[in-house]
């Protein structure tokens, strides 16, 4: 069986009454699973296999919350990465929804903001700088901005320019500023008390996606010459799956990478991470056609 | 976690400018943080310190002999063994090490428990595929026959506080974690660069979710790191500490920092006076740790004349790591 064709019948074999996936078999369903396997089994699958998108969108409808957002469960704060993940994907599958539980969840993405902080010797970075936190209250780090920089840039052109110009120039600017010294980046801290902290694999390929339309700038060729090195290195469905999608986008070479997390598959299982799962059958499965879902 | 500035809440400072508030609450002029009710704690605290000079020895054995000095009840219970999991760079000494973790799975599981699993939430990467495998904890769960539980992605619960110095209520925090009968923290002794210091009662950081509360788990140093140490540990009571000090970490932890090789494992039931105990033989002064001071008013024991050595003595071990600088004022 292809590595593909068994990704997906694990995926459609676990999904969960609800219409959406946890991070692992039984687990209850969550925000990002079910959208990463939202995204993949409609890249994956035909209509002619009898599977449909609907249970799945409806777990995401039911999952907002009065302010928008999307919430994993009652009194949970919501996620801006996962959020935005989920906002690509109805946008990127489903052709500019124009629904007004979308609109609502856009308008509340981009309504969030990290907090400011003061300069800090310890760490020589520029903290008044707003992009995206993990959860409304919190600092801006690397993996929300990315999602919510490559919302906003896929979204623009419905967007009033004065305010999506703004926030996608603040988010570079931050990503920018967060970039590990030999490039790439890691949670969000390049230097701290006078060391340089290490890139890591994932938050790099997920950087450079949100600055895909950015590739002459000194810091993305860097950054994509490190993951160019490095993207075999750490062995890991999430690793290369989004390695996979980030090559993808700038046109380079994925042969390898695609052998290699076809390989992971076979050794490790991905640990049974169906978000990760989902990730490798996305990249695995949809990218001769372009990765709709993510290109700017 | 060198995240740690990036906070607004509760600093250090203001940890240890609130602590005459704690005084005056103690005296009965405000309500204290904590219900000192829910807190029973014995009399006073054994704490092991066992040999253990390399990776290679027969640690399981060190570990049974440890669980021996101590009353535990294991038969039958499901038992949750938490290491240090932060990062990976080879070479470096940053978690605990999966030989420690396959013996305490070892020693458990003869003692009776139930179930054993190892359970982390990495606080940098979310890559914990990754991390499982390069660090070589995957052999060692392999070896040891036990299922690893990523604490990031687990099924969550909100739950109230047991106490308040975050000023925070509640708290998600996952499934597993919740249903063991017996939380085993397993941190890598190390100095760490806001904190201090490294131990059984930091090493709690890991089990807070980052599906929920993201990378790093910023909103844990937002209501300042060691507020929420206690109130972590007040919250998930540890029944169990093994701290990996076969290695440990000087200088600029909890991931820069260079090897120190130590030779022991430390063990207990009351996880703060194994971390008073790690504190005063790396040279740290517990009571200036506005953490472990905190925590010895109604969690554990952080007095010498109420800490049982058992094994092999402190001053075997005695010594005076390297620090940052802005931590000198730590040392004893």
């Amino acid at each position: 069986m292809l590595v593909t064709d068994a990704l997906a019948q694990r995926l459609r074999e676990q999904v969960n009454p609800d219409g959406g996936w946890g991070y692992t078999p039984g687990s209850r369903s969550r925000v990002e699973p079910t959208s990463w396997a939202l995204l993949a089994l409609t890249a994956a699958t035909t209509q002619a296999d009898g599977w449909s998108p609907a249970p799945h969108l409806g777990f995401l409808r039911r999952a907002q919350t009065s302010r928008g957002l999307l919430a994993d469960q009652a009194d949970a704060p919501p996620n801006y990465a996962f959020n935005a993940l989920a906002a690509l994907v109805v946008d990127g599958t489903y052709a500019r929804p124009t629904e007004p539980w979308f609109l609502r969840l856009t308008e509340a993405i981009i309504g969030g903001r990290g907090a400011a902080l003061p300069a800090d010797e310890a760490m020589p970075q520029q903290n008044n700088l707003q992009a995206w936190p993990w959860i409304d209250g919190c600092f801006s780090w690397v993996e929300p901005t990315a999602w919510c920089l490559l919302l906003l840039k896929r979204l623009r052109a419905q967007l009033p320019d004065g305010r999506s110009a703004a926030r996608i120039a603040e988010a570079e600017r931050l990503l920018f500023d967060r970039c590990c010294a030999g490039g790439g980046w890691n949670y969000g801290n390049a230097t701290v008390l006078g060391q340089s902290l290490e890139p890591f694999v994932p938050t790099t390929a997920l950087a450079l996606l949100a600055l895909q339309d950015r590739k002459e700038h000194a810091t993305v060729k860097k950054s994509l010459a490190h993951l160019q090195t490095n993207a075999l290195g750490e062995s890991s469905g999430m690793a290369l799956a989004l390695s996979l999608i980030c090559f993808v986008q700038y046109g380079l070479p994925t042969d390898t990478l695609e052998e290699a997390l076809a390989a992971q598959y076979a050794r490790s299982r991905f640990l049974d991470q169906q978000h990760v799962m989902a990730m490798a059958l996305y990249a695995l499965a949809s990218g001769r056609a372009g990765m709709g879902a993510f290109h700017v | 976690m060198s995240s740690g500035r990036q906070s607004r809440g509760v600093n250090r400072r203001e940890f240890l400018s609130a602590l005459p508030l704690a005084a005056a609450a103690a005296a009965g002029c405000r309500p204290a943080p904590f219900g000192a009710g829910g807190f029973a704690r014995a009399s006073r605290s054994p704490v092991a310190l066992l040999p253990a000079a390399s990776y290679d020895i027969d640690l399981v054995d060190v570990v049974s002999r440890g669980l021996r000095m101590f009353d535990l009840q294991v038969a039958g219970r499901r038992v949750l063994l938490k290491p240090n999991l932060v990062e990976f760079e080879r070479g470096t000494v940053i978690n605990t090490h999966p030989a420690v973790v396959y013996a305490a799975a070892a020693a458990f599981r003869s003692a009776g428990a139930s179930e054993v699993v190892v359970a982390e939430g990495p606080g940098h990467r979310r890559d914990t595929e990754y991390l499982v495998t390069a660090s070589g904890l995957s052999d060692a769960l392999a070896d040891a026959g036990v299922r690893f539980v990523d604490l990031n992605h687990d099924d969550v619960r909100e739950v109230a506080l047991a106490s308040r110095f975050t000023g925070a209520s509640r708290i998600f925090l996952p499934e597993t974690v919740l249903a063991a009968d017996i939380v085993v923290s397993m941190p890598k002794l190390k100095t760490h660069h806001w904190a201090g210091m490294t131990a059984g009662m930091k090493n709690l950081f890991g089990v807070v979710p980052g599906a929920v509360y993201g990378w790093p788990k910023n909103v844990l140093h937002l209501r300042g790191i060691e507020p929420s140490i206690v109130d972590l540990n007040a919250t998930v009571r540890v029944q169990f500490t093994i701290v990996d000090a076969v290695v440990a970490m000087e200088g600029d932890g909890p991931i820069r920092g260079q090897a120190r090789p130590m030779g022991f494992l430390a063990m207990g039931t009351d996880v703060v006076a194994v971390d008073a105990t790690c504190a005063r033989i790396i040279g740290l002064e517990p009571q200036k740790m506005a953490y472990l001071r905190e925590a010895g008013r109604f969690l554990g024991h952080i007095a010498d004349d109420r800490i049982d050595q058992r094994g092999e003595p402190p001053s075997r071990y005695r010594t005076r790591f390297d620090l940052v600088p802005h931590l000198t004022h730590l040392r004893a």
